[in-house]
């Protein structure tokens, strides 16, 4: 965190059973390892990373330390990261907007050739939200009732980058259900939260899990899911499916990297290590509580190096259909 | 749901009963305010390293302790701020445009007892409103102030910053909005669009505020120390303390300064370094030009201690009634919930009482406990002023590097420190304001947000946005305060060329 002291996390439970089906490296490793995270402490992908570097503590009995590098939408963080040595010390934390970021000209890294997935451990999906006092539409079907009749009036409480995966899937709703919204930028989630709740905009778009508590405690209503087909716990709520929005969804996914340099029986220790992390129950119950058990959240390294590619691909042509790419 | 008072009740309970929930209160007062107190690495820093730790400790333990850490951390910053012109943290940096000159003039120890009796009295008064009606209070700040009640707010600090210790209005302006230009170094708050970049990724993050709060008030004096032009000497003179007669004549501002410093707080993405420096330029617009704030006025000191510890109280509580962080340590606080399985919100107070409870007690006493730290601290630290001046800038020199890398642990932080340095060298001895310049980096990046947002609401019509009173106010007074110092400035000038 702010932050070269950094947390450490040591495990304090000795003789993991986790830790003796991890393949054998020689003098490997020797020393702890240092999970990087180029994004602010305190968000989504600070979460995540501790949360692994600890489950990870405790599956191998391996020192782990946690640093955070932000600004940047994670730039200047991946490239320090990718200056260190390639000994298989150093994970880096990532999210979807490395893909972004490398096709809109904002980083230099190919997420899925200039760095190594290892895996992928937190899949989720996005919705639209509403305060469930408004009374000018109640449900998904009356929001766009609404929007219809008074077209740019809606404002909808979003991200700032017009890249990123939430405004390519608002921009591409908008779209298929032919209505004009105003996105207003909120760059921190609280920011956004509070712009719902405080009546400042009219709808929320945030990735379910994250706003899980508002929902339970009434403050926050979902009124509709991006994904094909709805989770059981939002069975009841209109998806892409059943609007014939005619395009898939994206999904936030966060996974951890390494240096493509780094020896691959080290890597293949890292990717064991990282899926016997992803295995304990801390780190399940993590997942649960931000709804990431809603849907198949691991992707091992070739899983992990599929979903990127395919996800530059839709992102590519996302972005060439909104004229932000040639 | 427990009334708050009853909450505080069992809290007080709850900690008088439990060695273990005592001896973690006074880990967090007394290490929140060691680590506020070391330029650059604050708070955060021990937020961060605690964090895995926290796992371990009870819930109620683990949430009090952050709690504890957040009251003592902002306060600790004022030390270095008053006894070495370097901010332990940005919020802090409006307290040493007054509290150095104070150091200088002999009275190190007065103005650090205003800090700590200001910093105490700011975080009692907003704690108790905190216990009193967080749920109340904060739904109506989300809603009253909105994207462009910031943006007034800002524009009046804008206005203010530009009298700040520069030799002219005009200079003064200048170094606002040279500020201001820096804070465009980066990509853009609406369309993510880089600026000023030149190619360099690194910059994409735009410039950040500690390396540079600390490179132009420790580099510059360390470079003004090495030149021999440096105003800061070794003393062994500290001045007497301060009396409670001496606040009490004070007692207006710390009024004022609490009621700013607890809006300030309320509003996620605020904060306490906005409290502080709009305090302090309120104090100084109403005391006129003539009242020599920038060379020691302790009012200065008062204004602005007061309002960034009432900012901390307030910040907590759209954090407990509602679950909004309004910063980077409350967004850790949410974490430590979570990571217990808990959720701040309305329901808390209703699922977890006792924690609240906790919560409540820790805070108040923390306040409370502030002043026999900072009693202690007034009668030690300011002793550092005795060594000598060429080892003092050393070690000054060391902390602030460490301090500008810890920020982000990237060396690009170290080299702005530098840059950052020798330019406020230069501008200081030009007669420019240092504190204008770190004023319009602040407050331009914030403000630049807020006014976009408000623009996308307001569907970009300057009428709709006039139409909120709080805004057309805020706006209306920078305008008068703007053309108020420049009326003087022309005034003085046509004075002085009659006299030749």
């Amino acid at each position: 965190m702010k932050h070269f002291l950094i947390a450490t996390i040591t495990s304090l439970v000795a003789g993991s059973a986790l830790a003796q089906d991890l393949p054998m490296v020689d003098n490997y490793p020797e020393r702890g390892i240092t999970f990087t995270s180029p994004y602010k402490p305190g968000g989504g992908s600070d979460a995540v990373t501790r949360a692994m570097a600890q489950a990870f503590a405790e599956a191998t009995d391996v020192r782990t330390t946690v640093v955070n590098k932000p600004g940047g939408d994670g730039t200047p963080g991946t490239l320090d990261f990718l200056a260190k040595k390639p000994e298989g010390y150093n994970v880096l934390q990532g999210y979807d907007a490395v893909v972004s970021g490398y096709l809109l000209g904002n980083s230099p890294v190919n997420p899925a050739t200039d760095m190594e997935p290892l895996a992928i451990v937190n899949i989720t999906f996005n919705q639209l939200l509403i305060r469930p006092d408004e009374t000018r539409f109640t449900d998904f079907d009356t929001l766009v009732d609404y929007m219809r009749a008074h077209p740019g009036d809606v404002k909808v409480a979003n991200v700032g980058d017009p890249g990123s995966m939430e405004r390519i899937m608002m921009s591409k709703l908008e779209e298929a259900i032919d209505v004009q919204t105003v996105q207003v930028p909120y760059p921190a989630p609280a920011e956004r939260y509070a712009a719902l709740i405080g009546e400042h905009v009219d709808v929320l778009f945030e990735q379910a899990g994250d706003v899980a508590t508002f929902v339970k405690a009434g403050e926050m209503k979902p009124i509709f899911s991006f994904v094909e087909e709805a989770p059981e716990l939002f069975a009841d709520l209109p998806t892409l499916t059943t609007i014939g929005a005619g395009f898939k969804p994206l999904y936030r996914f966060r996974g951890f990297w390494v240096d493509p340099r780094t020896s691959q029986d080290r890597k293949d220790w890292l990717e064991a290590a990282i899926r016997a992390g992803y295995d304990t129950e801390g780190f399940q119950a993590f997942n649960k509580s931000k709804y990431m058990d809603l849907m198949d959240s691991y992707r091992d390294a070739d899983g992990a190096k599929t979903l990127i590619e395919d996800a530059l691909a839709t992102y590519a042509q996302a972005y060439k259909s909104l004229g932000l790419i040639k | 749901m427990m009334p708050g008072y009853d909450l505080l009740a069992l809290g007080f309970n709850q900690l008088f009963t439990d060695p273990a929930a005592i001896g973690l209160f006074l880990l967090g007062l007394v290490a929140g305010s060691f680590f506020g107190a070391i330029p650059g690495i604050n708070m955060l820093t021990l937020g961060a390293v605690l964090l895995p730790f926290s796992v371990q400790m009870d819930a109620g333990h683990a949430i009090m302790l952050y709690s504890v850490i957040y009251c003592s951390g902002v306060f600790g910053g004022a030390i270095t701020a008053i006894l070495f012109n370097i901010p332990g943290a940005p919020e802090n940096a409006a307290t040493a445009i007054d509290g150095y000159p104070m150091t200088l003039r002999g009275q190190s120890k007065r103005a650090v007892g205003a800090a700590i009796l200001c910093s105490a009295l700011g975080g009692i008064v907003s704690t108790f409103v905190m216990i009193g009606a967080a749920e109340g209070i904060s739904r109506w700040a989300i809603k009253a102030i909105q994207p462009a009640e910031v943006f007034g707010i800002i524009a009046v600090g804008l206005a203010i910053s530009a009298s700040v210790g520069a030799k002219s209005f005009w200079k003064g302006w200048l170094s606002v909005l040279f500020g201001m230009l820096l804070a465009c170094v980066g990509t853009d708050p609406i369309d993510s669009v880089p600026r000023y970049t030149f190619g360099s990724y690194y910059l994409y993050a735009g410039i950040q505020t500690v390396p540079m709060v600390l490179g132009v008030f420790a580099m510059s004096e360390i470079l003004a120390q090495a030149t021999g032009r440096g105003l800061m000497s070794s003393t062994n003179g500290q001045g007497p303390g301060l009396g409670l007669q001496e606040i009490w004549s004070h007692r207006l501002t710390v009024c004022r300064a609490t009621v700013i410093g607890f809006l300030s707080g309320l509003v996620p993405g605020v904060g306490a370094t906005l409290a502080s420096f709009v305090s302090y330029g309120t104090e100084k617009t109403m005391a006129g030009p003539d009242a020599g704030f920038g060379k020691g006025n302790i009012r200065g000191v008062i204004a602005a201690e007061t309002a960034n510890n009432a900012a901390t109280g307030a910040a907590m509580i759209p954090v407990l009634a509602l679950g909004l962080p309004g910063g980077a340590l409350t967004a850790m606080m949410i974490a430590v919930y979570q990571l217990h399985g808990l959720e701040p919100g309305p329901l808390i107070f209703v699922t977890s009482p006792e924690i609240i409870g906790l919560v409540f007690a820790a805070m108040l006493l923390a306040n409370i406990g502030i002043l026999a730290l900072g009693w202690v601290e007034s009668h030690t630290v300011t002793h550092l002023r005795r060594i000598d001046i060429r080892y003092l800038m050393v070690f000054l020199l060391i902390l602030s590097t460490i301090g500008a890398y810890a920020e982000r642990n990237l060396m690009i932080d170290v080299w702005v420190m530098f840059g950052a340095g020798v330019l406020a060298f230069k501008l200081r001895e030009l007669g420019y304001s240092l504190a204008g310049l770190v004023l319009g980096l602040i407050l331009g990046k914030i403000g630049e947000a807020a006014f976009m947002k408000a623009a996308l609401l307001a569907d970009y019509s300057i009428p709709v946005m006039l139409s909120r009173p709080i805004t057309a106010l805020c706006l209306i007074t920078a305008l008068v305060i703007t053309l108020a110092g420049a009326y003087r400035a022309i005034r003085s000038r046509s004075f002085e060329s009659q006299r030749f």
